[in-house]
């Protein structure tokens, strides 16, 4: 396995009044190649956990290994690992600083010594990962940019370290459908054509639905759910209780059953039209000539 | 009721510059009070720049925006213009200014010059509106961005404006909070005009009327169940259909017989489904 969290707890400003445990005996593992989303209301400890994931925090209990190294390494075992784990925060744009595009995807192999004509394929690579155009936005300043592009750009400039797991926090926020419909597609073809392995943050059930395979929840610090997206999504009360709120397309499947129907948790429309199709019109039809 | 006639903005000054593109061409279009109208559009539509001419914010460089037949051009209806449309904006984080939430609220009416007795009743008033009544001694920065969105909001209820302008108050709230604001909203549209603007297709299906703006025009205005019948094309517009009417449209074509009005909520999917024979 990639990435390895073994009984982590956390507490911010810990031995003060304003102690808070964000962490709470979490286990977790990551194999190499997985999409994952981490789900949870706000508060419940998604965005401490992964910190943890590339040694931003260090657990103050339990450990957490990536390709079998522990986080609590210095030097350059730790620039390996952040290297292996590239962390996008939520606005990733709201820190970019560079004049020009390249300058800001190449920002940091730089600092890790790639230059020249491995520097230029680093770039291209990164910027055609995510569906920009590499010749026509390098020399662009970020900031000209559309938002779902300078969100696009945040990401490349992660990319460019080529690293194997890519961990994003809310990454459509704010973005328009077009703008998210094309980070997703962008991060599903990241998993499926070059390995990259997708942790992915997030409180929207559609983004989750999307493109993740297995469903980690947190509740006050605690794992309280780790299993594949379907089932997640085949319980209703748990969700709620979770504090996520079903989709619309979700809340009619729950009705459905309800009502009798045993129609499948879709994923997309697509997939309940065909669901109801099936499991509801076709039998009403047959009941009904029956009848 | 706010008018927009005829509205062309453009950034800059030069009319005739070369570069200069309007951001929105010829808007027409108006808020009723006590409607609740949803305007959607792509980043980039014009959505904002609209928004902000609501209330003389930005003025048109032609046609003219009208509020109650006051025209936004005239400085010296601009107070009573502001006071009766009230904006609220994305970020949470910008727009609160006091260190307590009572005195946020009571910012507006203060500068209205109300004696205090009045001021304390308003900021009551709004604040047990918005359900944060509780919350009032707090700092604003312990609540979350929910929480926030809903004291920005008495803050401009305690103007008791007629109108209420939302330029993408919901996008960067969680689930929660948005829920929370949209129910609000579903509260507050009995009282006052409603411009809420988002690019989140499920929220418009709560509207009286939907209007979507892309580069800078109005292309398309009714009722969600009339607006949402355009189907997979709504994508030109850089929108997508909202997930229940998506099914719907599908199943549609299967089963002609299957609704007699498009549905719009999992309920009424789910109904119209199981009446079905």
């Amino acid at each position: 396995m990639f990435i390895l969290v073994e009984n982590v707890s956390f507490t911010y400003l810990p031995n003060t009044p304003f102690a808070v445990q964000a962490l709470c005996g979490v286990s977790l593992s990551i194999e190499r190649g997985e999409s994952i989303a981490i789900l949870g209301r706000t508060g419940c400890g998604k965005s401490t956990l992964v910190q943890h994931l590339n040694g931003l925090l260090i657990p103050q209990e339990g450990r957490v290994l990536v390709d079998g190294v522990d986080t609590r390494v210095r030097g350059t075992a730790l620039r390996e690992i952040r290297r292996k784990v590239g962390l996008v925060f939520q606005y990733p744009e709201d820190q970019m600083f560079e004049e020009t595009v390249f300058r800001e995807v190449a920002f940091a192999p730089r600092n890790m010594g790639v230059e020249g004509e491995e520097l230029e394929n680093r770039v291209r690579w990164a910027m055609t990962a995510v569906g920009l155009d590499y010749e026509a936005l390098k020399d662009k300043s970020p900031f000209e940019l559309s938002g779902g592009q300078m969100r696009r750009v945040a990401i490349a400039s992660i990319l460019s370290m080529k690293p194997e797991v890519l961990v994003l926090d809310e990454p459509t926020a704010g973005l328009d459908p077009q703008g998210r419909t094309m980070l997703l597609e962008k991060l599903w073809e990241l998993r499926k054509q070059w390995g990259v392995t997708i942790v992915l943050v997030s409180h929207n059930v559609e983004d989750v639905a999307r493109i993740a395979e297995r469903v980690v929840v947190l509740e006050k610090g605690r794992v309280v759910f780790d299993g594949p997206v379907r089932e997640f999504f085949a319980d209703e009360d748990r969700m709620r209780r979770c504090g996520i709120i079903p989709s619309p397309l979700l809340q009619a499947t729950f009705l459905l059953r309800k009502r009798g129907f045993a129609v499948h948790p879709p994923l997309v429309p697509f997939e309940f039209y065909l669901e109801v199709k099936e499991k509801v019109l076709a039998r009403k039809r047959s009941c009904s000539v029956e009848a | 009721m706010i008018s927009f006639q005829d509205v062309y903005f453009w950034y800059g000054e030069k009319e005739d510059g070369d570069k200069v593109v309007p951001v929105l061409q010829g808007i027409s279009c108006t808020l009723r009070e006590g409607e609740f109208v949803v305007l959607l559009g792509r980043n980039g539509s014009g959505k904002s720049t609209l928004a902000k001419h609501c209330n003389g914010l930005l003025l048109p460089k032609r046609g003219s925006v009208l509020v109650d037949g006051m025209d936004t051009r005239d400085a010296s209806a601009l107070w009573e213009i502001r006071r009766r449309v009230g904006l609220v904006f994305q970020n949470p984080d910008n727009q609160l200014v006091a260190t307590t939430v009572e005195e946020d609220v009571a910012f507006g009416p203060e500068n209205l010059g109300l004696p205090p007795a009045e001021i304390r009743r308003r900021v009551d008033e709004a604040l047990e509106k918005v359900g944060m009544i509780e919350y009032k001694k707090r700092e604003p920065h312990t609540l979350s961005g929910g929480q926030k969105q809903r004291v920005a909001i008495a803050g401009v209820l305690a103007m008791r404006p007629k109108y209420l302008v939302l330029d993408e108050a919901t996008a960067m709230l969680d689930p929660e909070g948005r829920a929370e604001l949209l129910e609000l909203l579903q509260e507050l549209r009995k009282e006052v005009g409603i411009l809420h603007i988002t690019h989140n297709v499920e929220e418009a299906l709560l509207a009286d009327r939907v209007l979507i703006i892309d580069d800078g025009k109005i292309v398309a205005g009714g009722h969600p169940r009339e607006v949402f019948l355009v189907g997979r094309a709504i994508e030109r517009w850089g929108l997508e259909l909202p997930q229940i009417v998506d099914v719907a449209l599908l199943l549609w074509k299967d089963y002609p017989d299957l609704f007699r009005v498009l549905p719009l909520s999992p309920h009424e999917l789910v109904d119209a489904l199981c009446s079905y024979s």
